[in-house]
């Protein structure tokens, strides 16, 4: 048992670290491999081989959830366990847990790539994973939370550094986001039904996704980049205040900005102004973080020209500064009306993911191979040359997308005869005039995978032969001071917290209300920041004393990081999902699906199809004149997972019911082109031999009914009997028509689906309460 | 005026001035501070062989 004043000589565990950053390389080139291969699919049909597994609807989910969870998820991994051990000297809490968590990571990885390939998806982007998967996840994320926090709690130096408060913020928030839009009513073993539906899965489904880049693919970078850029450039990071504003007004902000992904949707006005508004807002933060990184360099740019480390790092950040500009621009809602479901937002996703992640990892491997193995890197010269060869690749693809997506956003909003009809109205005049431009940027992907396989040989090389080290430290054991804990008193009763809350209260009533309380709400909230300003000049010691104490107490401080990202959604989301949905309807309500619609939906779902097709007819002229009549809230009011999608590589589907034959659609999954001339979707021959599951159908409607779809009391025998006589009725219309199928085909169950679109609705009996 | 005791008068101010930062410092060192946390990172630590026969195996030069 050591004593206080004790000096100990720690050895981290670095075993884990070097599994997670060699699970990060392999899995990033598989993703990325997928990726460039899904991109060749858009130019060229044939490459789906006519192989279910294979098209571009179920590797599309693939390619994003590798990227996400096992890229980046993997890298994330190693540089938090790598240097919270060093920030807090302590090696990790339990080798159990981290061996648990390592490999329990791997498994999903696996599971995911081969559950997503064959069609079993929740069809919600970045969360399709299905629900025993998903459960998986969240306990590991709690196993891996467990052995963070009891790091710290076993902790030799007191104070956190910046980098655990963005760790911290990345646990606590990655668990509120993924349970939440993952929660499910499970109908099989592989099939689930999200508890929200329609506007309501939307809005928390853009809450995580939205946060998913905030908390999984930006925070913890931002802690690696401010544990790792100060190592590589042997200097402190250039202002540690500035880093306290970037953490807390990033965290806060951030929360709020998911709503910018339903922009000129149905999503209640409201909200739409509120992401706009924070997205904005979050300029801010992200160019202090950018330049607080940047300038960490001061006096140190000449290893700019020497370091490979450094140069990976300086593009990465320099890529995050350029992203977080981007973002906020494109959620504008006038450029929004532009850029929406174009390549525009692929492209700067792109300039994030392979930029900023896929750079800092870079910088991050080459700055911890060598240490881990104790062996001078094989190749500076190689790393330049991935460097180069990923530069080019990243420029050629983003600048691809951003001319891809303009052009086809202007060509799909443009119209002629004085604006009475649109100028190009086939749109697959849109989608060929793109087709260059999507090829430049198979180019630009193939470029930047080659630089990864690039690093993947360099480090191979250099771990080859080598004898992996474990870095161990001599520390003193801290005796506890007295003063030191922040009791629940003085953690939530002092200056910066008391002003904060109040600001935050104020800026709602401002936001939220009308006439005189508005003007009230607006004038007390300057009276609150000028008070805060005139407390902070002549009492500013206290307000950093205070800060120096909640920097030693790891629970009062992540409960106040709880406090902030919780903030938003407590007003953005609860409100939306407590309100009655049948108030938020609009006009319209829809009646619910046939049991054959059903099914026809879940092979929808399950061939990805959102991957491509929205389901949003948004408040526009150039959409309604192209599509139809404006989607409403009650359109989507019974879907489950909601299906309003968020690129348009073909038109939207909202309306399409009706609008052609049986026959046509029959034709159309057989063969695209042999209607539509110049198309690049997928065949899809086997709906027209695999048969419907209407066995599933009774759970299925049972689980609906569960979650408030209001279908009539009908026995597992009488929904067989309406789903089979639907599928003679259509097979019948299809003989009419020349074309002959066995009614139990799933490619009926799908027509019948097709068919409901924009067809199954009543006038809505209640208020207009969700209008616009 | 004399320049030794007034030397002598401004030195032990000084060294008074000093002893008296120097306790506050030390009183407050459980506390962090921007300046010192910065520095966090730049802690330098020693590499030990991963698979070694027994725990007191020395530490191996860093490349």
């Amino acid at each position: 048992m050591l004593t206080p004043g004790q000096k100990t000589t720690i050895e981290f565990n670095d075993r884990v670290v070097r599994q997670f950053m060699l699970a990060s390389l392999a899995w990033g080139v598989v993703g990325m491999l997928v990726g460039v291969f899904i991109a060749t699919q858009l130019n060229f049909w044939q490459a789906n081989f006519g192989t279910a597994s294979l098209t571009f609807g179920r590797l599309r989910p693939l390619h994003t959830n590798a990227v996400i969870f096992a890229f980046v998820g993997n890298m994330m991994f190693a540089g938090i366990y790598h240097s919270t051990q060093r920030l807090v000297k302590a090696r990790l809490a339990s080798d159990f847990l981290s061996s648990l968590h390592f490999w329990g990571w791997q498994l999903i990885i696996l599971a995911a790539a081969i559950t997503l390939p064959l069609g079993l998806t929740r069809g919600k982007e970045y969360a399709e994973l299905i629900w025993p998967i998903n459960t998986a996840v969240a306990f590991l994320w709690v196993v891996f939370a467990v052995n963070f926090f009891w790091t710290l709690a076993r902790r030799n130096e007191k104070s956190l550094y910046v980098a655990i408060w963005f760790y911290i913020a990345t646990i606590i928030t990655v668990a509120m986001l993924y349970i939440v839009n993952h929660l499910s009513i499970p109908t099989s073993l592989l099939h689930s039904y999200p508890v929200f539906g329609g506007v309501q899965d939307g809005l928390v489904q853009w809450w995580y996704g939205h946060n998913a880049v905030a908390f999984f693919l930006t925070t913890p970078i931002l802690g690696i980049m401010y544990y790792y850029l100060p190592k590589a450039a042997e200097r402190p990071v250039y202002s540690y205040r500035l880093s306290v504003i970037h953490f807390w007004s990033l965290v806060f902000v951030y929360i709020w900005a998911g709503p910018h992904h339903l922009l000129n949707t149905a999503l209640p006005n409201w909200l739409q102004l509120l992401g706009m508004t924070f997205s904005l807002m979050l300029w801010a933060p992200s160019w202090g973080g950018m330049l607080n990184g940047l300038l960490t360099l001061r006096g140190a740019w000449d290893k700019l020209r020497t370091d490979p480390v450094i140069k990976f790092f300086v593009a990465g950040v320099t890529f995050y500064g350029m992203a977080t500009f981007e973002g906020p621009l494109l959620s504008i809602k006038s450029v929004n009306a532009l850029a929406h479901y174009t390549d525009w937002i692929i492209g700067h996703v792109h300039a994030g993911a392979l930029g900023w992640n896929g750079f800092m990892a870079a910088g991050m491997f080459y700055w911890m191979a060598p240490r881990l193995w104790n062996k001078p890197l094989h190749s500076i010269g190689l790393a330049n040359l991935h460097f180069w060869v990923g530069m080019t690749g990243i420029l050629l693809y983003v600048a691809a997308m951003w001319a891809s997506g303009i052009t086809q956003g202007l060509m799909l909003n443009d119209t002629a005869e004085a604006g009475t009809i649109l100028k190009y109205p086939n749109f697959l005049d849109t989608l060929n005039a793109i087709r260059p431009l999507m090829l430049l940027r198979v180019v630009g992907g193939t470029l930047y995978v080659t630089g990864f396989g690039i690093m993947g040989y360099n480090i191979w090389r250099t771990v080859r032969g080598a004898t992996a080290v474990n870095g161990t430290l001599e520390v003193y054991v801290e005796k506890p001071a007295p003063g030191e804990v922040l009791g629940a008193r003085a953690t939530v009763f002092n200056a910066p917290v008391v002003f904060t809350v109040l600001g935050v209260a104020l800026a709602c009533v401002w936001l939220f209300s009308s006439g005189w309380v508005n003007i009230l709400g607006f004038i007390t909230l300057v009276l609150c920041v000028l008070l805060a300003i005139a407390h902070f000049e002549s009492r500013g010691k206290a307000w950093g004393d205070w800060y120096d104490r909640l920097l030693i107490n790891a629970l009062p401080f992540t409960v106040l990081v709880f406090l902030a990202v919780a903030t938003g959604g407590l007003i953005q989301i609860v409100p939306m999902l407590t309100i009655d949905r049948r108030l938020q309807t609009e006009d319209r309500v829809a009646t619910v699906y046939t049991p054959l619609e059903l099914a026809g939906r879940d092979l929808y779902v399950r061939e990805g199809c959102y991957n491509c097709h929205s389901q949003m007819i948004r408040t526009l002229v150039p959409d309604v004149m192209r599509y139809g009549d404006y989607s409403r809230l009650g359109d989507s009011i019974w879907d489950h997972p909601y299906q309003w999608g968020s690129r348009r590589t073909g038109p939207d589907l909202a309306r399409v019911g009706g609008k052609y034959n049986h026959a046509w659609h029959f034709d159309h999954m057989l063969n695209p082109r042999q209607i539509s001339v110049g198309s690049n979707m997928p065949v899809y021959p086997w709906l027209f031999s695999g048969p419907t599951d209407y066995a599933a159908l009774p759970a299925k409607i049972r689980v609906q009914k569960i979650l408030g779809v209001p279908f009539p009391n009908w026995s597992p025998a009488l929904i067989d009997t309406l789903a089979k006589e639907q599928a003679k009725e259509i097979a019948k219309d299809l003989q009419a028509q020349g074309r002959s199928i066995a009614p139990d085909k799933e490619i009926v169950a799908l027509i019948a689906y097709l068919q409901s679109l924009g067809k199954k609705w009543e006038p809505s009996q209640a208020p207009m309460a969700g209008g616009q | 005026m004399s320049v030794i005791p007034l030397t002598v008068f401004l030195s032990l101010g000084l060294v008074f001035v000093f002893v008296v930062l120097f306790w506050r410092e030390q009183r407050r060192n459980r506390f962090a501070s921007p300046e010192r946390d910065s520095l966090l990172p730049l802690v330098e630590e020693t590499p030990r062989l991963a698979r070694r026969s027994s725990p007191a195996e020395p530490a191996v030069p860093t490349p």
